[in-house]
């Protein structure tokens, strides 16, 4: 290829990157929004300190100390820092971090085994792949179990050469297994590895997370497509709403996950289209702008979407979206006609590309309805401001800010540029301080997430045993990301805080694990582990006054675990704990670690 | 006053009666497409799930519509299949 060809495929591949990276916040906008968003921080009543966390815990995953932006800087206006930090990150929400995955890729491949069989289990070894390569090698594996399995039943019984081909035929079989549940497993660590990654106020993994849990699949049932949803989600994350609605439509994990794929005329399934209406769009499942006619007759204008297998090559096998026009429903229909708010919505026959192009405009119709509207703005609403107010979500579905289609970078900015996002809330629930700022609470996986990145646990930790373990929790816990089962999705509200949840908190989560990640560097010397620990004894010891351990608690706070602003704490708490300490082992056996228990077990910690 | 009322209800009623609106048109029965291809009942049973593992390699676009349509089945079968035959031996890991 020339040079010139070289440039122009080089401009070419750029070209769509900067369509897609300036919508969540284009130039135009820019300004305005900084200037807006600014405006609203320096109104707030609160401190600089609290204004950082929140923004970390709203928009990212909680604060991770050692990243940039954890911190207002030591000189400099602070909230123009913050806003900087925002506005940055709300330009580039749709840019995906692959971070994550090449990690936990790099430390778990050894190979592409398509022809190797026995295959060892690494668990994720399929992060960094798409959902064409998990397919072709669970497939492949599969194809040749079959085919093996005919030879072995075209043989004579007494053949001697059965016992060998039968356990070669098992092999393949499991390793099609092994390949299908690393598939599986991927999904799950890349959604949580990349918010364990994430940068503060990370607001392209936040909303990754919201979207995908709007559009929830379970890895479970769709194992090898749901390997790269999410990166589907997150690049159309600043798009318009109608625009993701149709690609969500037509990707293989929603069509395994609701059955539209096996959707035909005469076949029809509903399964795709209750839903759609019922959580994707309007939200509504009390039949006010549908009604169970309705439910057959949007599935049957999206009948025949479904999925094909390219096969370029041997062993490769890419699945996309097919339209099946033989399999169609392409008769004229009307719609929502008889629903008690419906508004009648008249589709001709069609068949071929006009069939796709019809199912299209009715996915169209969905996502710019009032419902639509106020379902996505209210969602929206409760994930980042923690509160839906019946005003603040007319003006979210109104034109000026919604748009045509749902233009989501328009949307957050909305959201973002709030009083109701920054200003203190007088509310007081006795439990917290009278803040906005934590009146939601963690939900497992965020708890988790936030408590990892705030003992600064290195990134290679994804692939630990322990991980895996937190994994099973999260799971019995109702959150384990990416194998959420109910269509629903997991709820965003205040349902997560239980006594079971503080039990498992205590109990499983917290066994040694996040404190031996700890380290501190009092001197010339960086401490960790049982070291580290051997350290605050001995302090402890040297000097057991009230207000030497009050200083140890602020240093911890400050210098180990490095939250500031849960430092005020150890005015009460760390003497009350390592008195609660010495009285059950007789000495101040494990300081730090009762410390920071208490940090990340406390009722500020456990809220965002 | 009673009469004052009873023709303010009148009119209200009247008028509430006048807006209305009439009864929404009724959906269009949906029609079925004209082709109809002899096809396996969607529960029917497919047999054992090895012999669908081999994906169905897209094919060009078949000019004979019941041709696509028994594509898309056998594209569910496979998919199908996939999942039995890679659950059946869940214990492995």
């Amino acid at each position: 290829m020339s040079n010139d060809k070289l440039v122009a495929a080089a401009l070419l591949a750029l070209l769509p990157t900067f369509a897609v990276h300036a919508e969540c916040l284009p130039a135009a906008s820019r300004t305005t929004f900084r200037n807006a968003l600014l405006a609203q921080l320096r109104r707030s009543t609160v401190t600089p300190d609290e204004l950082y966390r929140h923004a970390h815990d709203r928009l990212g995953f909680g604060t991770a100390p050692h990243r940039a932006g954890a911190r207002p800087p030591e000189t400099g206006d602070p909230l123009v820092a913050l806003a900087d930090v925002i506005v940055d990150q709300l330009a580039s929400a749709d840019v995906v971090d692959r971070g994550a995955d090449n990690l936990l890729a790099r430390i778990t491949r050894t190979s592409t085994p398509t022809d190797v069989i026995d295959l060892d289990a690494h668990p994720y070894r399929h992060a960094a792949t798409g959902m064409a390569e998990a397919y072709s090698e669970i497939q492949v594996y599969a194809r040749e179990a079959s085919a093996l399995r005919k030879r072995i039943d075209a043989l004579p019984a007494s053949d001697p050469r059965r016992p060998a081909l039968e356990a070669r035929f098992q092999a393949f079989r499991r390793s099609a297994t092994i390949a299908r549940n690393e598939a599986r497993d991927a999904a799950t660590a890349r959604a949580f590895g990349t918010a364990f990654m994430s940068a503060n106020a990370d607001v392209g993994a936040t909303l990754t997370e919201f979207w995908a849990n709007h559009f929830n699949v379970d890895a479970e049932k769709v194992v090898w497509p749901a390997v790269d949803y999410r990166t589907m989600l997150q690049r159309g994350a600043c798009g318009r709403f109608d625009t993701l609605l149709i690609k969500v439509a037509k990707h293989p994990a929603m069509a395994m996950y609701l059955d539209n794929f096996r959707s035909r005329v005469g076949a029809i399934n509903e399964n795709y289209a209750r839903e759609l209406m019922e959580l994707h769009t309007f939200g509504d499942d009390l039949y006010r702008y549908y009604q169970q006619s309705d439910v057959v007759g949007v599935a049957r204008v999206l009948s025949g979407w479904s999925i094909a297998f390219d096969h370029p090559s041997a062993d490769v096998y890419v699945p996309g979206f097919r339209f099946y026009a033989g399999a169609h429903d392409g008769a004229r229909i009307t719609l929502f006609a008889g629903a008690p708010r419906g508004v009648a919505l008249t589709l001709e026959a069609a068949s071929g590309d006009a069939a796709v192009r019809r199912g299209e405009r009715l996915l169209g119709y969905l996502a710019d309805h009032v419902g639509t509207r106020r379902n996505i703005c209210g969602k929206l609403s409760r994930r980042l401001i923690g509160d839906a107010p019946t005003p603040l979500i007319d003006a979210c579905a109104a034109d000026a800010v919604w748009g045509t289609g749902g233009d989501l970078g328009s949307i957050y900015r909305f959201f973002l540029t709030r009083p109701e996002m920054w200003q203190a809330s007088p509310a007081d629930d006795g439990l917290v301080s009278g803040h906005r700022y934590y009146a939601k609470e963690k939900n497992p996986f965020e708890l988790l997430v936030s408590a990892y990145r705030a003992v600064r646990m290195p990134n290679t930790t994804l692939t630990q045993p322990f991980v895996r373990d937190n994994f099973t929790v999260l799971r019995q816990l109702g959150l384990l990301p990416a194998q959420t089962p109910p269509p629903t999705g997991y709820k965003d509200g205040n349902v997560w805080l239980s006594s079971g949840l503080l039990l498992t908190w205590n109990q499983q989560l917290f066994t040694g694990v996040i404190t031996d990640a700890l380290s501190y560097r009092p001197a010339n010397r960086t401490l960790r582990g049982a070291e580290l620990e051997a350290y605050f004894v001995q302090r402890v010891a040297a000097d057991p006054s009230a207000s030497a351990q009050r200083a140890l608690g602020t240093t911890i706070a400050r210098d180990v675990v490095q939250y500031p602003d849960l430092a005020v704490l150890a005015d009460t708490f760390y003497p009350a704990l390592v008195e609660s300490d010495a009285a059950r082992s007789g000495g101040a056996r494990a300081p730090l670690r009762s410390y920071v228990h208490g940090l990340l077990g406390h009722a500020n910690f456990l809220r965002k | 006053m009673k009469l004052t009322i009873t023709l303010t209800l009148t009119v209200v009623a009247l008028l509430s009666a006048a807006c209305v609106p009439d009864a929404p048109p009724p959906a269009d029965v949906p029609v079925e497409s004209e082709v109809r291809c002899e096809m396996p009942a969607a529960d029917a049973v497919r047999g054992d799930a090895l012999d669908h593992a081999e994906a169905p390699v897209a094919a060009a676009r078949a000019a004979d519509p019941c041709a696509e349509a028994r594509e898309l089945v056998a594209v569910t079968d496979h998919l199908d299949a996939l999942m039995e035959l890679t659950e059946e031996a869940d214990d492995v890991e």
